[in-house]
C-alpha cells in the first residue's frame, strides 16, 4: 500500500511536506551552509521534484535545514524539511533526489509530516559528535582524562560571547554538555566523543567545549576533524 | 568558472572516448605560497594530476592583464616557461580566445594558438596528435602537421625583422609547412554545431552562476572601438527553436534557476522580445528568471526589462560610451541622446531607481567638451527622475557614471590610433569630476596605469615576451586585480629592459605600417578597417550590416558564404 500524505494550499493545490534525513561525507565537507542550500535546490530541480516557493516579493524555496552545518563537518545524520508540490511517494522521492545529488550527499530516510508539525529547529534534542584532534606532542591518557573530569565536574562553565549588537554577554554552557569521553588515543591524535543536548533551541559548539578543556598540546585550529554521528529529534 | 568558452570546450573534449579533460585555475597568492613552500606542482581539479603530466595544457586568453598568470601557472605546473625548453616529456601548450588575435606577446611561451572558433579544428588537432604520439617523433613533427589545419598558428615557425625605428619590417614563416597567412576558423552553422547538454555546476557561487546561453555569434553593428565586433564576424544566429530546445535541456540537467542570453549584443537578436516572452512564460511558474547581459540603448525596451525582472528586480545599466553625439558618431555607436533619455524615462516610470552609465575616456578626437558631455548626460538623467511623477517613481535615486580608459585594439578601425597618456587620463578624470554637480551622481573611474599596460600588450610584439617573463619572476600576478597590480615593478622592468612603452601604447601609426598581427586573416580586411578609421575622423556613420552590406571582406573570406543567409532581419 502506498500512503501519500497531502496538505492543501489555500488555493486548493496539493502540497506534501517531507522530512528527510541525509548524510554528508568527506567529499563535500567544505560546503558552506548557503552552498549546500543552493546545491539541494538545484538537485531538486534536476530530480524534477517541484518545490513550493514562498509567495513574497522575492520567492524562495520552502526548504529548511535543522541546523546550519559547520564548514568541514562530516555528518551521518542531518535533517531537512521540504515542501513539495503535488504528490510523490517516499520511494520515488528518495530515488529521484539521490540520483540528482552529487557524490558526498545522500538521503537515507524520508517521511511525510503534517502541516503544523514542530519545526526541525525546535525539535532538536540531542547531538553526538566524534572530534578527532591532532596533538603537538604525545599526551598521556590520564592527563587527558583528568582534564575531561575537571571540566565535567564544574557546576557552570561560563563563556563570553559577543551579541549581534556588539555587547559582550555571558553564557553558561555546562547544561548543554551531556557527556564527553575519550574514544581513542594515539601517538599524535585523540578522538573525543561528545554528546550535547538542546535546551530552548540553544546549544554549544563542539569547538568551544574543546577550548574549555584547557588541555595544552591540542591543535584546535585548523585540524579538528568533526563528525556528527547522531542527531536526535524529540 | 564563469567563462562560456571553457564550458563549451570542456564537455566537447570529454565527449571523446579517447580524451580526458580537466580544469585548473590560477591559484590565489596564498595557495601559490603553499604550493611553492611544499614544492607541490599546480594540479588539475578533477584528479589532482600535475599540469606537467598532461598531453596538452590550454589557456583561454580573455584579457591582456592575465598574461603573467599564464606564465606563472606554467611555472607552478612544472612546465618549462619557454616553448624552446620543452621536451618530449612536456605538454603541448595551447591557447585561444579573443587575445589570440594578437598572440605575439605570448609567442615564446605558447606552442600552438587557435585563431577563431576552436570548435572547428579541435577534434582534428587531437586526431593528429594521437597519430603523431604513436610515431614517437620529435615535437616539431607534430607542430608541422598541426599548421596544415586552418586557424592554427605556431609562433616558433615565424621570424620577424624590424626597421631601425622599431616598427615591424617583415614577418615570414621559416618552415615550408607554415602558411604565409593564418586564416581564422569560424563555425558556419551554430544550429548544427556542437553545444553541450550540461554544464559544470559549481558548489560555491561564481560570477555568472547561471545557464549562460549563446544565442548568436558575431555582431554587425560596427562600433569602431570594438574588437569582438570585427573578430567574430560574420554574424551567425541560432534559430529560436534551437535556443529553446537547448536551454530546456541545460536547465533540466543543471538545475539552475536563471538563464542569461549571451552574445555581443543580445538586444539585436531578431524577435528578442518574443523569445524572452516565450521563455518567461514557459519558466516563470518554475521560478526561473531570464536575463540579458548586454543591451544597446536603442534595442532595449523597458517593457522587456520588466518582463525579465518579473522574478527578481535590479537596476538598469546602459552604455552610451561617449558623452556627445559628435563622439558617438566617431565611434559609430549610433545611439542618440533621445534614445537614452527615452529609455531612462521609461525606467523611472517602472520604479527603477538605479541607473548605471558606462563611458570610455580617451577615444580618438575626444575634447574637453566631450568629457563635459558625460556629466551633462548624468545631469539630464537626474532631471528626468525628478520630472517623473512622484507616485510612479522609485523613492530613491542613484546614478552611477563610470569611465574606462580607451585601449586601442588590433583588428579595429582604431588600431592605428595612440592611447591618451596617463597624465591626460588623470586630467580628464579630474575635469569630469569637476563638471559633476549633482549629489545623486556617483563617479567611478578606471585606473589609467593598468590601461596603459593593457595597451602595450594589446598591440605588442614578441619583443615583449622578456618583459612578461621578468614580471612573473618579479612577482607580478593577477594584474587585473587592483589590490595585486604593482605598477612600480612593471615600470621598473620596462626601464631595465629598455622597452619604450609609449612606442606601443601612445604612438600614432602610419597607414602603411606592418602590424605584428597582420599575418592573421580574420576575414575583415585591413583596407576596410582603414576606411572606417577615415570615416571616424569625419564623423561619418556606417550602417548596421543587416541594413546594408559595407563590404568588410568577410563575404569574400570563405567561398560561397552569404552573410544574409545566416541571420534574419
Amino acid at each position: 500500500m502506498i500512503v501519500v500524505l497531502c496538505n492543501f494550499r489555500k488555493d486548493g493545490f496539493v502540497v506534501s511536506i517531507i522530512r528527510f534525513k541525509f548524510q554528508r561525507k568527506e567529499a563535500l565537507r567544505f560546503l558552506s551552509h548557503l552552498d549546500q542550500l543552493r546545491l539541494f535546490q538545484r538537485a531538486f530541480r534536476r530530480a524534477n521534484i517541484e518545490i513550493e516557493h514562498s509567495h513574497g516579493f522575492n520567492p524562495h524555496p520552502k526548504l529548511a535545514f535543522a541546523q546550519a552545518m559547520s564548514v568541514g563537518m562530516v555528518s551521518d545524520e542531518e535533517y531537512a524539511d521540504v515542501t513539495v508540490k503535488g504528490t510523490i511517494t517516499i520511494d520515488e522521492f528518495m530515488q529521484k533526489i539521490n540520483k540528482a545529488l552529487p557524490e558526498g550527499l545522500c538521503v537515507i530516510d524520508a517521511w511525510y509530516i503534517e502541516k503544523g508539525t514542530l519545526s526541525l529547529n525546535a525539535s532538536m534534542a540531542e547531538s553526538e559528535y566524534e572530534l578527532n584532534v591532532d596533538l603537538l606532542y604525545p599526551i598521556a591518557e590520564e592527563t587527558v582524562q583528568k582534564a575531561v573530569d575537571a571540566l565535567l565536574t564544574k557546576q557552570e562553565i561560563i563563556i563570553q560571547r559577543r551579541t549581534k549588537k556588539g555587547k559582550i554577554k555571558e553564557k553558561d554552557i555546562r547544561p548543554f554538555i551531556k557527556a564527553l569521553e575519550i574514544k581513542k588515543i594515539e601517538a599524535l591524535s585523540i578522538t573525543f566523543r561528545l554528546t550535547v543536548i538542546y535546551i530552548e533551541q540553544q546549544c554549544v559548539k563542539p569547538m568551544i567545549v574543546l577550548e574549555k578543556l584547557n588541555l595544552e598540546g591540542l591543535i584546535l585550529n585548523p585540524t579538528v576533524f568533526m563528525v556528527r554521528t547522531m542527531l536526535k529529534l524529540t | 568558472m564563469s567563462h562560456l568558452g571553457m564550458k563549451l570546450i570542456y564537455p566537447m573534449l570529454n565527449r571523446r572516448e579517447d580524451t580526458w579533460c580537466e580544469r585548473s585555475f590560477a591559484p590565489w597568492i596564498d595557495m601559490e605560497k603553499q604550493l611553492r613552500d611544499h614544492d607541490l606542482p599546480l594540479f588539475a581539479i578533477e584528479s589532482m594530476t600535475p599540469l606537467c603530466d598532461f598531453d596538452f595544457v590550454g589557456f583561454t586568453l580573455q584579457y591582456e592583464m592575465s598574461f603573467t598568470n599564464i606564465i606563472n601557472m606554467l611555472d607552478l605546473g612544472k612546465i618549462p616557461i619557454r616553448s624552446t625548453d620543452r621536451t618530449m616529456e612536456d605538454p603541448i601548450v595551447i591557447a585561444g580566445g579573443p587575445c589570440a588575435s594578437n598572440p605575439e606577446p605570448l609567442a615564446d611561451f605558447v606552442d600552438i594558438f587557435f585563431i577563431g572558433d576552436a570548435e572547428v579544428t579541435l577534434d582534428d588537432l587531437l586526431d593528429l596528435y594521437k597519430a603523431w604520439k604513436k610515431t614517437k617523433k620529435p615535437r616539431i613533427d607534430f607542430l608541422k602537421k598541426a599548421v596544415a589545419l586552418d586557424g592554427i598558428y605556431v609562433p616558433a615557425f615565424y621570424k620577424p625583422t624590424y626597421n631601425t625605428d622599431g616598427t615591424l619590417k617583415d614577418f615570414q614563416p621559416i618552415v615550408e609547412e607554415a602558411p604565409q597567412k593564418v586564416r581564422k576558423c569560424f563555425v558556419d552553422d551554430l544550429n548544427t554545431a556542437y553545444y553541450p547538454e550540461t554544464l559544470l555546476v559549481p558548489y560555491t557561487s561564481t560570477v555568472h552562476d547561471r545557464v549562460s546561453y549563446e544565442i548568436f555569434r558575431g555582431c554587425g553593428r560596427g562600433c569602431r572601438f570594438c574588437q569582438a565586433g570585427m573578430l567574430y564576424r560574420p554574424t551567425r544566429e541560432k534559430t529560436s527553436e534551437t535556443i529553446k530546445n537547448q536551454i530546456d535541456v541545460l536547465l533540466k540537467n543543471t538545475g539552475y534557476d536563471e538563464i542569461s542570453l549571451a552574445s555581443l549584443s543580445s538586444g539585436d537578436y531578431p524577435g528578442i522580445e518574443t523569445l524572452i516572452k516565450d521563455l518567461v512564460d514557459q519558466y516563470e511558474s518554475d521560478n526561473i528568471s531570464v536575463s540579458l547581459p548586454s543591451l544597446r540603448i536603442d534595442s532595449v525596451s523597458i517593457d522587456m526589462l520588466e518582463q525579465m525582472q518579473k522574478v527578481r528586480k535590479s537596476g538598469v545599466t546602459l552604455a552610451p560610451e561617449a558623452g556627445t553625439q559628435r563622439l558617438r558618431d566617431v565611434i559609430n555607436k549610433g545611439v542618440t541622446e533621445a534614445d537614452l533619455m527615452q529609455t531612462v524615462e521609461d525606467a523611472f516610470k517602472k520604479k527603477f531607481g538605479h541607473i548605471k552609465l558606462y563611458f570610455m575616456m580617451g577615444l580618438p578626437t575626444e575634447t574637453d567638451e566631450d568629457i563635459a558631455g558625460i556629466a551633462h548626460l548624468g545631469h539630464k538623467v537626474v532631471e528626468a527622475y525628478f520630472d517623473t511623477d512622484e507616485s510612479l517613481r522609485n523613492r530613491s535615486l542613484k546614478v552611477v557614471l563610470s569611465t574606462a580608459c580607451f585601449v586601442p585594439k588590433p583588428f579595429t578601425p582604431f588600431q592605428w590610433e595612440p592611447q591618451d597618456t596617463m597624465d591626460e587620463f588623470v586630467r580628464k578624470q579630474k575635469h569630469l569630476k569637476n563638471e559633476i554637480k549633482s549629489r545623486k551622481i556617483t563617479y567611478n573611474w578606471q585606473d589609467s596605469q593598468l590601461s596603459y599596460l593593457e595597451a602595450i600588450f594589446a598591440r605588442g610584439d614578441r619583443r615583449l615576451c622578456k618583459l612578461l617573463e621578468a614580471a612573473q619572476k618579479a612577482g607580478c600576478r593577477f594584474d587585473g586585480w587592483s589590490r595585486m597590480f604593482d605598477y612600480d615593478t612593471w615600470l621598473q622592468l620596462i626601464e631595465e629592459l629598455e622597452i619604450d612603452g609609449a612606442f606601443y601604447a601612445c604612438r600614432q601609426r602610419e597607414k602603411e605600417e606592418l602590424f605584428p598581427w597582420d599575418f592573421i586573416d580574420i576575414g575583415v580586411t585591413k583596407e576596410y578597417l582603414y576606411h572606417e578609421n577615415q570615416k571616424a575622423k569625419l564623423g561619418e556613420l556606417t550602417p548596421y550590416c543587416k541594413e546594408e552590406c559595407n563590404d568588410c571582406g568577410v563575404m569574400q573570406f570563405q567561398e560561397g558564404w552569404v552573410c544574409s543567409e545566416h541571420y534574419t532581419v
